[in-house]
């Protein structure tokens, strides 16, 4: 009779718990169709570097934003009707060239059916800054970070340290400029020309887009386009933003130009569950077993090869 | 003189619930401990989904109903009910299936038996069916306080009962 007792109440608690995973589950599948009913602004955060793939190099945070994934987003809100107005939150030094370009390109694109407004946090410099230049309307605090419109190839040179362990590179490749930017010799004058060549013409469109985008005057562009920085009460009389303001400052901006009451955001952020931190922790920890855990913390920050970053 | 029946032990356990006056009452209290297993184990997930659904308020203008913004919230609205709804008979029907007793049941001491052969799953799921829209439900409490041995439409369609334990 005691284990007849024991096994209904066992019965009972168990069935409780799996309904209530059950339900867990459920409503967990439901959310991204139905959790964002009603809502009229998509709010798209770019944070960190632009690239074109997302990096796992932060277990718990997120180092790099990938065009990829924010170009699928703006397409997103830029096809849903109920979506009247996009927000992007820039906190992001800048990035590879192409991705930047990627972002811009959605940005114009949206910005054609709907309002965009580019608000920069901390930075929105460089290529996060040719981002916001294709929104309809740019805020910053004036203590922001904006401009260094420039490009930059730089890159890690290890001839001189193999040359010092007796490390010697053979060179196997057919064409000139094969291997211009290779990490393992020195640069000679000719191949820089060749590099800087490509640097300038990425430059030279980066000023076209902005001055586009701005509306600015080429030549006004080129003298503010040497790579500086500027905070953003310089950038507000350069030009290169539009209003100095702060969060309810965007919402109210955003509300105008959308001809809205009330602001209901459709965020888009990717979401790091624990399946994925946890997944992200083991793939770098073998990562580091693999190419050595001083060269993984030494030249994390730095690139070794030569990609051309704005 | 002919022997006497001697009734069974399912006759007599009917006798007795139906004697007790506060079976009715015991049924009331049971369906409140269970109604809030329900909220935390199954609304409480979906809490929310119904918080960014529309507020009753915007759906009490006619015109607002009708608004194609609100149209298109009131799918959703219908699949999470769906959903509950069955979460909720499941709660019922597999625990009376396996146990007799749901949590609040077994607590106020009270189970529910076929009246015919054992009791199956379908019976209970029958029996429960109701749960799914507040309106069935209370329909079904009404049948059960104008029948003589207080069960619920649902109870006698599913050849079910509620007795002591």
């Amino acid at each position: 009779m005691i284990i007849e007792k024991k096994t209904k109440w066992s019965t009972i608690i168990g069935v409780i718990l799996l309904l209530w995973f059950a339900s867990y589950f459920i409503a967990g599948s439901f959310s991204d169709k139905y959790l964002n009913i009603g809502a009229n602004v998509a709010y798209i955060p770019i944070r960190g570097e632009i690239t074109l793939e997302n990096s796992n190099d932060v277990p718990f945070g997120q180092s790099s934003i990938s065009s990829n994934t924010v170009v699928d987003y703006i397409e997103q809100a830029t096809k849903n009707d109920n979506i009247k107005a996009i927000i992007l939150e820039i906190d992001s030094p800048g990035g590879t060239v192409v991705a930047s370009q990627e972002m811009a390109n959605a940005v114009k694109a949206a910005k054609a059916k709907k309002p965009v407004i580019a608000w920069i946090r901390e930075s929105g410099a460089s290529g996060a800054y040719w981002v916001a230049s294709a929104a309809t309307v740019i805020v910053a605090s004036d203590m922001s970070i904006t401009g260094s419109i420039g490009v930059t190839g730089s890159y890690l040179q290890f001839a001189d340290l193999m040359k010092n362990y007796g490390v010697t590179y053979e060179r196997l490749a057919a064409g000139k400029y094969k291997e211009a930017g290779s990490p393992y010799e020195k640069l000679d004058p000719e191949a820089r020309k060749v590099l800087q060549r490509a640097i300038d013409k990425v430059h030279e469109k980066f000023i076209d887009e902005v001055a586009n985008n701005r509306k600015l005057k080429r030549e006004k562009v080129v003298e503010i386009a040497d790579g500086a920085i500027y905070l953003g009460s310089e950038a507000k009389e350069l030009g290169l933003i539009d209003y100095i303001g702060d969060k309810n400052f965007v919402l109210n901006i955003t509300k105008q130009f959308a001809d809205i009451k009330d602001i209901k955001f459709l965020r888009f952020e990717s979401k790091k569950g624990l399946f994925s931190v946890l997944e992200n922790i083991q793939t770098k920890a073998f990562y580091y077993m693999g190419v050595g855990i001083g060269e993984g913390v030494t030249f994390k920050s730095f690139s070794s090869d030569f990609r051309l970053r704005s | 003189m002919q022997p006497v029946k001697k009734a069974t032990k399912k006759e007599l356990e009917q006798f007795i619930s139906y004697q007790k006056p506060n079976l009715l009452w015991r049924r009331y209290v049971a369906f409140l401990i269970d109604f809030l297993v329900i909220y935390f184990i199954v609304i409480t997930p979906f809490r929310p989904f119904l918080n960014s659904l529309p507020q009753a308020k915007d759906l009490s203008q006619f015109s607002n109903l009708f608004s194609s913004e609100k149209l298109a919230s009131l799918k959703p609205l219908f699949y999470i009910a769906l959903t509950i709804s069955f979460l909720t008979i499941l709660y019922w029907a597999i625990l009376e299936y396996k146990t007799g007793q749901t949590l609040g049941k077994k607590l106020l001491s009270i189970k529910v038996t076929s009246k015919e052969n054992d009791l199956t799953f379908w019976q209970c799921f029958l029996r429960n069916i109701s749960k799914i829209n507040t309106l069935l439900l209370i329909l079904d409490v009404f049948y059960m306080w104008y029948y003589q041995k207080n069960q619920r439409y649902l109870e006698v369609l599913s050849k079910t009962e509620v007795v002591s334990v």
